[in-house]
């Protein structure tokens, strides 16, 4: 083995922190996750809409006009905060299930993220089309797919 | 509680441990962390450069662990386990700016400040010489040359190919010993 391979396989494997990062740890793990995920997720539906509605307003974009006269950022911000309430609501109620429904609070959860997480790229990638009547269409379809779907978890987490 | 380096599942006691923290057991999961956080600690370190940095990198990691205890299935090591988490995070975590200030004395003080006082004997000229190569050969290397994982399993951790590890560690490795070689 070459004196290099020696110097590496001889380096330490172990370093421990200079400071006990365990009480951190333990906070983090016990903070309530559906408090963190929740407002997180809102914020990232309610901001990627009300960016595409703001958009929708530029002067300058080539169908301004028609998104104006179908979308105007008035619109387009009142739909986005309406939803954005209905949402924070549905899924507020999954704090709702007892905990002989961890099990199903916490897969309704993974859910909810999972769809959040899918409206939030969709509203992402829409922010490159040049169309913005459908930026604002897609972003509504999308949220309102992701309010449905966390709307059906609830039910069935009610039955 | 020890674990095996040949392959073989992990011990009773990890494994009794890692089911009671899937349980929720958050005394059996802190054992996990007494037993693996220097290791993790170690890790970071080194794909940071930085020990603030490294400090924050390793409570995501076992926060991070935590959360995915379910999807451990026991068939790699727990450190390997960690290790994967470690790497994923950090890709997320660290920035070009980390490893232009690795080549600043300023931040390399302090950062074999941090190893001296964390790792004892440690190599600091390796070490320095170790910090300033590029990122993902840094990575290969650490895993491969220092944590001793295969390269089949840092391509895995790493998620690339064993073409690519067995490139990044023999660029990582010239690199080096022209460092080394010019430091003395």
């Amino acid at each position: 083995m070459d004196e290099l391979s020696k110097r590496l396989r001889s380096a330490g494997h172990e370093a421990v922190p200079g400071r006990d990062l365990w009480p951190e740890v333990d906070a983090r793990i016990r903070s309530p996750r559906s408090q963190r995920w929740k407002h997180a997720a809102a914020a990232v539906l309610v901001f990627g809409l009300g960016v595409l509605a703001g958009r929708g307003s530029t002067a300058d974009s080539p169908v301004g006009s028609h998104a104006a006269a179908s979308a105007t950022p008035l619109h387009a911000a009142a739909a986005v905060q309406r939803a954005g309430s209905d949402y924070v609501a549905a899924v507020a109620r999954l704090r709702d299930i007892g905990a002989a429904d961890e099990a199903l609070r916490a897969q309704a959860y993974e859910a909810a993220l999972g769809v959040v997480a899918v409206t939030a790229q969709e509203a992402t990638a829409a922010l490159d089309l040049r169309d913005h009547a459908a930026l604002v269409e897609e972003a509504r379809s999308a949220h309102a797919a992701a309010s449905q779907q966390v709307a059906l978890l609830v039910r069935r987490s009610d039955q | 509680m020890k674990e095996e380096h040949d392959g073989a599942a992990i011990d009773c006691g990890t494994a009794l441990l890692v089911r009671r923290a899937r349980d929720g057991d958050m005394i059996a999961f802190r054992s996990l962390y007494d037993a693996h956080v220097a290791r993790v600690h170690a890790l970071s370190l080194r794909l940071s450069t930085d020990p603030a940095e490294a400090e924050e990198l390793t409570q995501d990691v076992f926060v991070a662990a935590w959360r995915q205890l379910a999807a451990y299935r026991g068939t790699a090591l727990f450190s390997t386990w960690l290790h994967g988490i470690t790497v994923r995070l950090s890709r997320q975590r660290l920035r070009g700016v980390l490893r232009r200030r690795a080549r600043e004395e300023k931040y390399m003080r302090e950062y074999t400040a941090a190893l001296s006082a964390t790792m004892p004997a440690a190599d600091i000229p390796l070490e320095r010489a170790l910090a300033q190569l590029p990122r993902r050969m840094r990575t290969a290397l650490v895993l491969h040359a220092i944590e001793g994982h295969t390269q089949a399993q840092t391509a895995e951790l790493m998620g690339i190919t064993e073409g690519a590890v067995k490139a990044h560690v023999h660029k990582a490795r010239a690199l080096l010993q022209e460092r080394l070689d010019m430091n003395g």
